[in-house]
């Protein structure tokens, strides 16, 4: 590696080269203009109007652009409402098999904890540190499981065999997890110690590896290797590195684990009675599952679903020491020993495993004996079972003897009201408050409307709790007094009425402070006998009805407490009498002319301030509005007398008083301006604060209670060990039990334990490779729950009305709805077609939740056909349409359109053909013209909704289960073929020539067309019409008609034979005219040529003679010449 | 999942808790003794307007009209409009519907007729006051929240109209409501329906001669409706309601007893009498209430359960049998638990921790000896702390 190689030469040619010189001129004027940029400043100082903005609308978008990126920053603050003790948090290892899970779990776990655990069965609970416990789950390899690891995993481990690459299942589960709130992600490199060591293919391989798992989860994401194996085990130094990373990591739970509770369970115990699995081994069963409560606090009676089983209600859940609770505070310590753990607290916790030393229940402690019990431990618990159940109901007993005989009935008669010992209790809690009542009747009988008062009271309904006391601002004292009297009284009147009234009273005014109202209002036995009881009345009216003289008619008015009726304020007339001025004292303060709190008295603000001094005079300002005069006078006046008697004592005392005064005052002053600087924040600002004050008060408010009161009102808060208790679970649950399977009980409010219609933004996955087809099957797995259901694909048109698709689109969202469990929205899903098979890439869609409803608006487009069988005008009438006059009338005024876009309406229809319509349209339509009605038609999506059981499955059919076959899985597997329509069918298409008409050009026209334009007549001439041909009819002639055109025929033949022989004759003369033309012309030539030579020799000779006297040379050329 | 029930008591609250939750009610032996059995025309009534807002519910009532199972369907909104029975005040209706009313798919707009003023439920003048300024608490703001009389109608003929608006939520707001503040102002409504108009004067002329004595603020204003707007019998009331400086509202009411059906003989009101009766009514109120008159309670605590999982606490006065049982049947519906407590006996420590606002009259009267008398204002108080159930609105559709 270190071998020094060759620099790489810069190119000083070209095209790069000649664009980094002027790059770096342009770098060299940069630092030159420095200075001249220092000027451009300093006049944009002097001159700002020179250089304001000259592009408003690029200055627009930047400012734009820049208050987006500033918006964008800000997030919604949130209450936090993460527990003060967390619970361990669930670090989950994902892989392929094959890959190392288990080995580095084994490892894992002896780093944190220095055991060695060999048969690793379900979570295992460690401490890890001071303030970290974590829970190790193994995610077995089949999509169920990594459904359900993905949702409740805050750390994952993802492991990848180097050898082999990356495997279809990793990358299944990151997408599966993405929708669910990606947890935190490393990847564990195993198997690298097949490579051989430190070469260049281990190194590129690594490289390759860490950018295709950085491209899918961030740049940068943690990658670890295992470089190696010692001792059948990671090296120690890979795993310490591993861990180190683990236990700083810090998280950010996702929103659906805020909002919902879970108990991921490590433990599970068959609480169902031996005999009743006996006599019938397939009975349900009681189950009881443990584990720590994590995302929100748990209630008693939640609603529970566990993934692959199904939704149970919590029947009983109790809270547990922690079995693996987070070491003491040794704060007295040094540093380093706070830091680290010694032996004792490391624990360890994993009871599926056999692992975890003690064992709490609800009322027993199991000692685990570890060693040849703990690959048994469900049989040790069998057989410790009824043992211990004796003497635990025993020790089990909260209620005393006394108790329970109160909560013990006896029935007399079947049907007769049980008789509970509970009524005499209450008697004798009632006693102290029917000595109010009777001070009510004493006061009352002072005033003179007492027997009023008494007669309205008994006639009064159950509803008396609204009623209102009289009397009841009675002085304390007084009811001590009569306090004593009223016992035997009590006893007097043993009525259920007057027992009633004391109650009424006691709940409307609350004379005494201690009333309990938590047992008013939720304590049972109380909320029983304040329904169930029944007051008698008798009316005098109807008790003496005689019926034709002989028989009374025993008319008992009973009215039920359970029948009273519903008024939300029942109107008494009693009345405090407001105008006496005791009564009127009573609620002076409520009002501003009342007497103020010392701290908000606005005059005695201001005597305090006077008493501070001078100083500052803004406090006026401040507390200016005060609206006491006159007391705050002589508040003052008596402060001032005081001060004067102990000013030395007090002076200290006012000292303290004023400087925190002025503290506030400047920490208020403080805060003010620090939020003026930045004018946009203030609102943000504003809100951050009310999230933290809330957070605050949920974290103080219960804080001092003791827990069995706290759950009550929080319910169990995350962090905490609990135990619940779940009824009505199937057999199948216990009898394929398998631990290394995850068991979450996830929780979920009320609301969302139903099922309804669930519309989502579906995508199919870009990696699945077929579309997927309306009312073909999925699985979903949405919030907790993984079920099967039908869903309907459609999209959402510009009127909002959703259209049916038959297939999703290829890369483009969808809705899509189905019936399911309502979950809020918001919530991811996705969905797969099978869990079982491995060959593809099984995550088929992914999306989100938009709406819940309980009806669906899903419609598909319908186009009704017919034809018109008579046109007038504009009028058609339409048959094939409708089948009768009915259906016509359901669409009278219908729009309908040919398919040559003519537009009309539906008017009436008509009685010839059944189903025929009377239509009109904008213009006149053709028979042969094909006439629609566009109609969308309201779907119904199929109600089929069945959660995924695997976890009842045995272990067979874990790996094997199909859930509802596609139509075209079942045709294919059944070989059924649909018949074709035969319109559908393709077939050679038959086109005949056509022959077309020639263009004809009225007469007119084609006078006035320029000559080239005009038809020529010889082209009319030689181009016969053929259709005129063919369509030429056969004249026939009268006798005297033939007569004269057999004569004229004659005529013709005989002129035309006439012709004949004069055009041979001129020929013929021609011919010899010719000849003889060029017989002359011979002889004219000749005649010349003759001529010619003459002249020729006469000049010759002239020309010899000529040379001879001239020269010998001469004469031989002019010889020469005329030879020639 | 099914609740069961037995009677008619307490059935509006029934109906909304199981709408809110989801879950089907089943309701036995309706009025099975009586001697006319079975659910009156107000309750069938009731079961249609719960019909027009929601979708996909079912109600099924037996041949007698003694049972009633009841699937709930989701909460809709958008446009209703309901006639509403003449048996009861249209208060009845209006009171079902404010429970829900924030956790619709579309914002509310209902439009109810009928019975505006009645001397049993609570009148819409009442709903008005007392409610909106919850309701304007827990969403965080009145924007779109409306109550408007457009008519009003008395018993026996009714002929009243009212509007009612109301944003949807997707969640409330939790809500620290401890200090009652002082009373600083009343304000009401006088109305005389197809009756003189000096009726109205002689009750606002009664009631403010005697609330007068308490605060010198008083305004009551006079509705006289004429023709249609009146109604269709005739009739008067006054409505008065306390607004204190920390925008909480105590209120309350009269109304002039029905024109008596034939041959009956019913007291005739008196409208000075009736005026009086109106002031002893919210004096007692005042006397009692804490930040929420007794109207006000249930609503307050539907509210404060059906919130986001955070601490609310409000001060109320005694709590009286209505807003009781509906504890229990939160707690049945919900799982939720309000811890109550009379605010006096809240130890220093635990008021000291929360904020400024918290410190009210009890809490002084425990630090300061030195205080000559404690403060009069009325009944011991109640202080109700619930942490919210972390209740969405499932219905609202997400674009």
């Amino acid at each position: 590696m270190d071998e020094k190689h060759k620099s790489f030469r810069k190119q000083t040619t070209g095209v790069k080269a000649e664009r980094r010189k002027k790059k770096k001129k342009e770098g060299d004027n940069d630092q030159q203009n420095t200075s001249a940029a220092s000027t451009l400043e300093e006049a944009k100082r002097r001159n700002p109007k020179a250089f304001s903005i000259q592009n408003p609308i690029k200055a627009q978008q930047e400012f734009k652009r820049t208050q987006d990126i500033k918006e964008k920053r800000i997030h919604l603050p949130e209450v936090d409402r993460s527990p003060l003790e967390p619970p361990p948090v669930v670090v989950a290892l994902i892989g392929p098999a094959k890959v190392g899970k288990s080995l580095l779990m084994k490892c894992l776990i002896k780093h944190f904890t220095r055991q060695k655990l060999t048969d690793i069965r379900g979570p295992v609970t460690i401490v890890s540190g001071r303030k970290r416990r974590i829970t190790f789950i193994e995610c077995r390899n089949d999509i169920n499981s990594m459904i359900d690891v993905a949702k409740i995993a805050d750390l994952v481990l993802l492991l990848i065999d180097a050898k082999f690459g990356f495997e279809m299942e990793t990358f299944e589960f990151l997408n599966i997890a993405q929708v669910y709130g990606l947890p935190r992600i490393m990847g564990v490199l195993t198997h690298m110690d097949l490579y051989k060591t430190m070469n260049k293919q281990l190194n590129k391989r690594k490289t390759q590896l860490k950018h295709r798992f950085w491209t899918e989860i961030y740049q940068g994401a943690k990658l670890f290797l295992m470089s190696g194996m010692k001792n059948g085990e990671y090296i120690q130094r890979d795993v310490q590195n591993l861990a180190r990373f683990i236990s700083v990591m810090k998280f950010k739970p996702s929103t659906w684990k805020t909002a919902h509770p879970f108990v991921v369970a490590d433990r599970m115990e068959d609480l169902t009675e031996p005999e009743l699995i006996r006599t019938n081994p397939l009975c349900s069963r009681t189950v009881c599952l443990y584990g720590y409560v994590r995302g929100c606090p748990i209630k008693s009676d939640t609603p529970i679903h566990i993934p692959g089983c199904g939704d149970y209600k919590l029947s009983n859940i109790s809270a547990l020491p922690d079995p693996c609770g987070l070491p003491g505070d040794r704060s007295t310590k040094t540093k380093q020993a706070r830091r680290v753990l010694n032996e004792k607290e490391r624990l360890l916790y994993a009871p599926f495993s056999g692992v975890g030393g003690i064992v709490y229940d609800k009322d027993a402690v199991y000692i685990e004996l570890g060693g040849s019990h703990s690959h048994r431990p469900s049989n040790n618990n069998e057989k410790t079972r009824p043992i211990n159940e004796y003497v635990a109901n025993i020790l089990s007993t909260k209620q005393t003897i006394e108790e329970k005989v109160a909560s013990s009935q006896l029935k007399l008669f079947a049907d007769s009201e049980p008789i509970v010992v509970e009524e005499e209790q209450e008697m004798e809690r009632r006693k102290m408050k029917f000595a109010k009542e009777e001070d009510v009747d004493n006061d009352d009988s002072s005033d003179d409307d007492d027997v009023q008062e008494a007669n309205s009271d008994e006639g009064d309904e159950v509803d008396d709790d609204q009623e209102e006391d009289d009397a009841e601002e009675m002085d304390e004292q007084e009811e001590e007094e009569e306090h004593s009297d009223e016992e035997p009284e009590q006893e007097e009147f043993g009525n259920s009425w007057k027992e009633n009234i004391s109650k009424k009273f006691a709940i409307s005014y609350v004379p005494s402070k201690n009333i309990n109202w938590t047992q008013l209002v939720y304590g049972d036995h109380l909320n029983k006998t304040n329904e169930n009881s029944d007051l008698e009345e008798n009316d005098s009216d109807n008790e003496n009805v005689e019926v034709g003289g002989l028989f009374h008619v025993s008319q008992r008015k009973r009215i039920n407490a359970n029948d009273q009726e519903d008024y939300t304020l029942k109107t008494k007339n009693e009345k405090h009498n407001w105008d006496l001025d005791e009564i009127y004292d009573l609620i002076r303060d409520c009002f501003v002319t009342g007497k103020w709190e010392k701290d908000k008295d606005a005059a005695n603000l201001l005597a305090e301030d006077d008493a501070i001094g001078d100083d500052d005079d803004d406090d006026d300002e401040l507390f200016g509005d005060f609206e006491d005069l006159e007391t705050g006078e002589k508040n003052t006046a008596e402060e001032n007398e005081q001060m004067d008697t102990d000013n030395d004592e007090d002076d200290n005392k006012e000292k303290t008083k004023l400087e925190t005064k002025k503290a506030n005052l400047k920490s208020a002053f403080d805060a003010e301006y620090d939020q003026s600087k930045d004018p946009d924040s203030g609102y943000l600002d504003e809100l951050k604060k009310e999230v933290e004050i809330q957070t605050k008060l949920n974290r103080s408010e219960f804080e001092n209670m003791p827990d069995d009161l706290r759950v009550l009102y929080e319910g169990y808060r995350p962090g905490m060990y609990v135990r619940c208790e779940l009824t009505q679970i199937p057999c199948e649950f216990v009898n394929n039990f398998d631990a290394r399977y995850v068991i979450v009980l996830g929780g979920m409010p009320v609301t969302e334990s139903h099922t309804g219609y669930v519309q989502v933004r579906l995508k199919k996955h870009r990696w699945h490779k077929k579309i997927l087809k309306s009312k073909d099957p999925l699985i979903i797995s949405l919030g907790w729950r993984r079920f099967q259901t039908i869903p309907y694909y459609f999209m959402q048109d510009h009127n909002m009305r959703h259209r049916l698709l038959k297939y999703t689109p290829q890369h483009m969202y969808c809705h899509a709805l189905f019936y399911g469990p309502i979950t809020p929205q918001n919530t991811g899903f996705v969905a797969v077609q099978q869990t079982a098979g491995k060959t593809d890439f099984r995550v088929t869609a992914t999306g989100v939740v938009l709406d819940l409803d309980k009806s669906t608006k899903i419609v598909k487009k319908l186009k009704l056909i017919g034809t018109p069988f008579k046109i007038f005008k504009k009028t058609a009438f339409i048959k094939g349409m409708f089948n009768t006059s009915l259906e016509v009338a359901k669409f009278q005024g219908a729009s309908i359109r040919t398919v040559s876009g003519i537009r009309g309406q539906i008017k009436k229809f008509v009685k010839e053909h059944p189903g025929g319509f009377r239509a009109t349209f904008e213009d006149k339509i053709l028979l042969s013209d094909i006439v629609f009605l566009r109609a969308w038609l309201p779907l119904q999506v199929p109600k089929f909704y069945t959660p995924v059981t695997n976890l009842l499955m045995s272990m067979e059919q874990k790996d094997q289960w199909q859930g509802l076959r596609s139509l075209g899985q079942l045709k294919r597997d059944k070989n059924i073929r649909n018949e074709p329509n035969a319109d559908s069918l393709y077939k050679p298409i038959e086109r005949r020539e056509r022959a077309f008409r020639p263009l004809k050009i009225p007469t007119q026209l084609q006078r006035d067309l320029p000559f080239h334009l005009k038809p020529k007549a010889a082209e009319s001439t030689t181009m016969k019409d053929p259709i005129e041909e063919k369509q030429r009819v056969a004249v026939v002639l009268e006798p005297e008609e033939k007569k004269m055109a057999d004569i004229m025929k004659m005529f013709t033949t005989v002129y035309k034979d006439r012709l004949k022989a004069k055009q041979k004759t001129q020929v013929n003369r021609n011919s010899q005219h010719q000849k003889q033309q060029k017989i002359q012309e011979l002889k004219h030539l000749q005649k010349h040529k003759q001529l010619k030579r003459m002249v020729y020799k006469k000049i010759g000779q002239m020309e010899s003679r000529k040379n001879k006297t001239t020269g010998r040379h001469g004469k031989h050329n002019n010889n020469d010449s005329i030879d020639e | 999942m099914t609740l069961q029930f037995d009677g008619c008591a307490f059935l509006r609250q029934r109906l909304a808790l199981s709408t809110l939750s989801y879950t089907p009610i089943k309701i036995k032996n309706i009025r099975s003794q009586e001697n006319e059995p079975g659910l009156r025309d107000f309750e069938i009534n009731l079961l249609h307007l719960l019909e027009k807002i929601t979708n996909g519910s079912k109600v099924e009532i037996n041949s007698t009209g003694t049972s009633l199972y009841y699937v709930p369907g989701t909460l809709t909104g958008g446009v209703v409009e309901h006639e509403c029975s003449l048996q009861r005040g249209i208060g009845y209706f209006l009171e079902l519907v404010l429970y829900m009313a924030p956790f619709m798919k579309t914002s509310l707009e209902l439009r109810l007729k009928g019975v505006t003023n009645d001397r049993d439920d609570p009148s819409v003048d009442l709903i008005k006051y007392s409610a909106i300024s919850i309701m304007k608490r827990f969403l965080g703001s009145d924007d779109g929240l409306e109550l408007k009389i457009t008519k009003r109608g008395v018993k026996p003929n009714g002929g009243g109209e009212i509007l009612f608006r109301c944003p949807t939520k997707m969640k409330l707001r939790p809500c620290q409501w401890t200090d009652t503040g002082k009373i600083k102002r009343i304000r009401g409504v006088a109305y005389a329906l197809r009756v003189s108009p000096s009726l109205a004067n002689r009750l606002i002329d009664t009631a403010k001669g005697l609330l007068l004595k308490f605060l010198p603020d008083v305004y009551i204003y006079i509705d006289h409706q004429k023709g249609q707007n009146a109604g269709l019998s005739p009739g008067y009331g006054l409505t008065l309601a306390a607004e204190t400086k920390n925008g909480s509202v105590i209120s309350a009411e009269s109304c002039s007893i029905p024109r008596a059906a034939e041959g009956d003989t019913t007291a005739i009101t008196i409208p000075e009498e009736l005026a009086k009766e109106a002031v002893f009514k919210l004096l007692d109120e005042i006397y009692k209430a804490g930040v929420i008159d007794s109207f006000g309670q249930t609503l307050t605590m539907n509210y404060m359960a059906l919130n986001q999982a955070d601490v609310s606490k409000v001060i109320t006065g005694p709590l009286n049998a209505y807003s009781m049982q509906y504890l229990r049947y939160l707690k049945q519906f919900f799982q939720i638990m309000f811890k109550i407590e009379n605010s006096a006996e809240i130890p220093k420590h635990v008021s000291d921790k929360m904020d400024d606002d918290m410190s009210d009259s009890d809490e002084e009267r425990n630090d300061d000896d030195d205080d000559d008398d404690e403060l009069k204002t009325g009944s011991p108080k109640i202080l109700l702390t619930a942490v919210g159930i972390g209740y969405h609105n499932l219905t609202k559709t997400l674009i």
